[in-house]
């Protein structure tokens, strides 16, 4: 058995993270996937900061993950207000077709 | 003295913002004294803040610091507010915006910009800079029934959220690397050998480019300000610029301070890279809210050159840049709020065609401000540049400022283009005439002050030169 460090969780905080960037940038096809991959990002920077609280025997750490995930709750809501009178407007959320708006 | 005092300019524009909410609540539709009340609160929140005492305070546990800088920032955001309020009320009643939640959300927004100002602790931050994002997001879709609005609204949405979680997972690594949130923590716990808070630190200078649109993280600045309706778009050109420029100042120089060699280098090339991109890609825009954008880009790449520097000379020097930059703005945007015929606002620059014809006095405004953006002397806008590159040639960047005066003169051909249109070529029907006492006053203060700033400059001069960092 290998024991759980602080660099494994650090590495799965940067595992997630990067996933969540590229989903960002490689995504053609909907708007969703793109709110999820901002979600991931966030939750990747929650791992690391409680890892961290944990491993500094620190509070700071957990009180500012507790911050975060309020705050990326209300930007979903906002997030997904927006999507909802875009769809409104053009009738479709396709990434590819968000392109009025160029030059 | 009790610490709520020290927080009463914040405090009173939260109450203000709740009131009016339940105004909102209970006038369903449109109230019109909410103009009134939310300029008054702004107002009052002004007052109150140039009441500070003229000392550094630190206050929640070293957490929140009120000194030379803040209260000169807070002054300057309330202020442009109130002024950018002014100049595009004809707009927003005309365009069938003036609700009460406008207003909520502006002054929202300008809360988490004092916030944001006055924080001296990451989690204190990010909660200013998502109070800030989340109610610019709303605004810069308002006009909800219009296919562009949304569309700026959420490009605005997607990159900046993107901007956010990569300045977190900055922070992350500066609160796992030095074991604290707390500014002035961090910046004894950091130094050379830290390789993962230097990693961090690479992480929040991107976030932070995002904020204040410095290239290469310009992208969604030129969709957002053409999608934007245009009170919206002289707001986002105004006001969120003095609180992101304050916030990069005091991430650089009190954190960070003691790793300078590292971010010197990345600021360096933002501030380049910024200047070059608004000089070329300005060229061949035909809107003129997108020209304003690339333009803005470039003016934060010259002010990112005074950052860069890592002296306290060059803080004041892009501050003053930041200042001349943002009157000049207000000026250009009034402008743009005079193109208007019965309810139709005109955003071509071909529109203008003529203009000195038909408006001599609005040709003449147009005239000074684009002259001032392009740096052309004795207007104010040269000596803004002025002070940047001698502070950049104090330091020894001579690369830095040849760029920078390279980019000036290409920069200076799209500005002299739109004088051209408006003073050679053939005359179009022309714009109306009647105009708000607001937008007049907010033009004739910029013009007037870009005109003859160089009679007087140690006004400006004195009140910069107070500050310091802590």
């Amino acid at each position: 058995m290998i024991e759980v460090s602080i660099g494994h969780y650090l590495t799965l905080g940067a595992i997630i993270f990067t996933i969540g960037v590229v989903g960002i940038f490689i995504n053609k096809k909907n708007i969703i996937t793109i709110l999820m991959s901002i979600e991931l990002i966030l939750l990747a920077v929650n791992i690391n900061l409680v890892s961290f609280s944990i491993y500094l025997q620190n509070i700071t750490g957990q009180i500012f993950t507790m911050f975060i995930l309020t705050v990326a709750a209300a930007e979903a809501a906002v997030g997904l207000a927006i999507i909802v009178i875009y769809y409104k407007n053009k009738g479709s959320i396709d990434v590819e077709q968000i392109s009025s708006l160029r030059g | 003295m009790n610490i709520a005092l020290y927080i009463l300019p914040e405090l009173f524009l939260f109450f203000s913002i709740s009131l009016l909410l339940m105004i909102g609540i209970f006038y369903k539709g449109k109230f019109k004294p909410i103009k009134f009340l939310t300029i008054t609160s702004l107002f009052f929140t002004l007052a109150l803040v140039a009441n500070q005492p003229n000392e550094v305070i630190k206050i929640f546990s070293e957490n929140y610091i009120i000194d030379n800088l803040s209260i000169v920032m807070k002054i300057l955001t309330l202020l442009f507010c109130i002024l950018v309020l002014f100049s595009s009320n004809e707009y927003i009643k005309i365009n069938n915006i003036d609700k009460v939640e406008y207003f909520v959300i502006t002054l929202s927004s300008v809360l988490g910009m004092l916030i944001m100002i006055s924080s001296y602790d990451l989690i204190l931050f990010y909660l200013g800079l998502e109070l800030q994002s989340l109610c610019l997001y709303i605004l810069a879709s308002f006009k909800r029934n219009n296919e562009r609005s949304t569309e700026a609204g959420l490009k605005y949405f997607i990159l900046s959220a993107l901007a956010t979680g990569l300045l977190l997972y900055g922070c992350s690594l500066i609160y796992g690397f030095t074991g604290s949130t707390n500014f002035e923590i961090i910046s004894n716990n950091l130094n050379d050998k830290n390789f993962g808070a230097i990693f961090g630190i690479v992480f929040i200078i991107i976030g932070l480019a995002f904020k204040i649109s410095a290239a290469p993280f310009h992208m969604w600045t030129p969709d957002v300000y053409e999608g934007s309706p245009t009170s919206v778009t002289s707001f986002f050109a105004i006001v969120p610029k003095v609180a992101a420029l304050t916030v990069f100042i005091r991430f650089m120089y009190v954190p960070f301070i003691n790793v300078v060699e590292h971010w010197q280098t990345i600021v360096v090339f933002l501030s380049i890279a910024s200047m070059i991109l608004g000089a070329v890609a300005a060229i061949g825009q035909n809107n003129i809210k997108r020209l304003m954008a690339y333009s803005s880009i470039g003016h934060m790449g010259y002010a990112l050159a005074g950052v860069a520097t890592g002296t306290i000379e060059g803080i004041q020097s892009s501050i003053i840049y930041l200042i001349i930059y943002l009157v000049m703005n207000l000026g250009a945007f009034a402008c743009i709020f005079m193109m208007r015929i019965e309810n139709n606002y005109y955003e071509n620059i071909n529109d203008l065609s003529g203009l000195s014809k038909n408006q001599p006095l609005l040709s003449v405004s147009f005239l000074v401000i684009f002259f001032s953006l392009a740096g052309i002397p004795p207007l104010a806008g040269f000596f803004a540049k002025f002070y940047i590159f001698m502070s950049v040639i104090k330091v020894e960047m001579y690369a830095l400022a040849i760029i920078g005066l390279l980019t000036t003169v290409i920069s200076a051909f799209y500005y002299l283009r739109i004088i051209k249109i408006i003073y050679f070529d053939k005359a179009k029907k022309p714009f109306d005439q009647i105009y708000d006492w607001g937008l007049r006053a907010s033009l004739i203060i910029s013009t007037i002050s870009i005109l003859l700033y160089f009679i007087y400059p140690s006004i400006l001069i004195d009140i910069i030169a107070s500050i310091q960092i802590y």
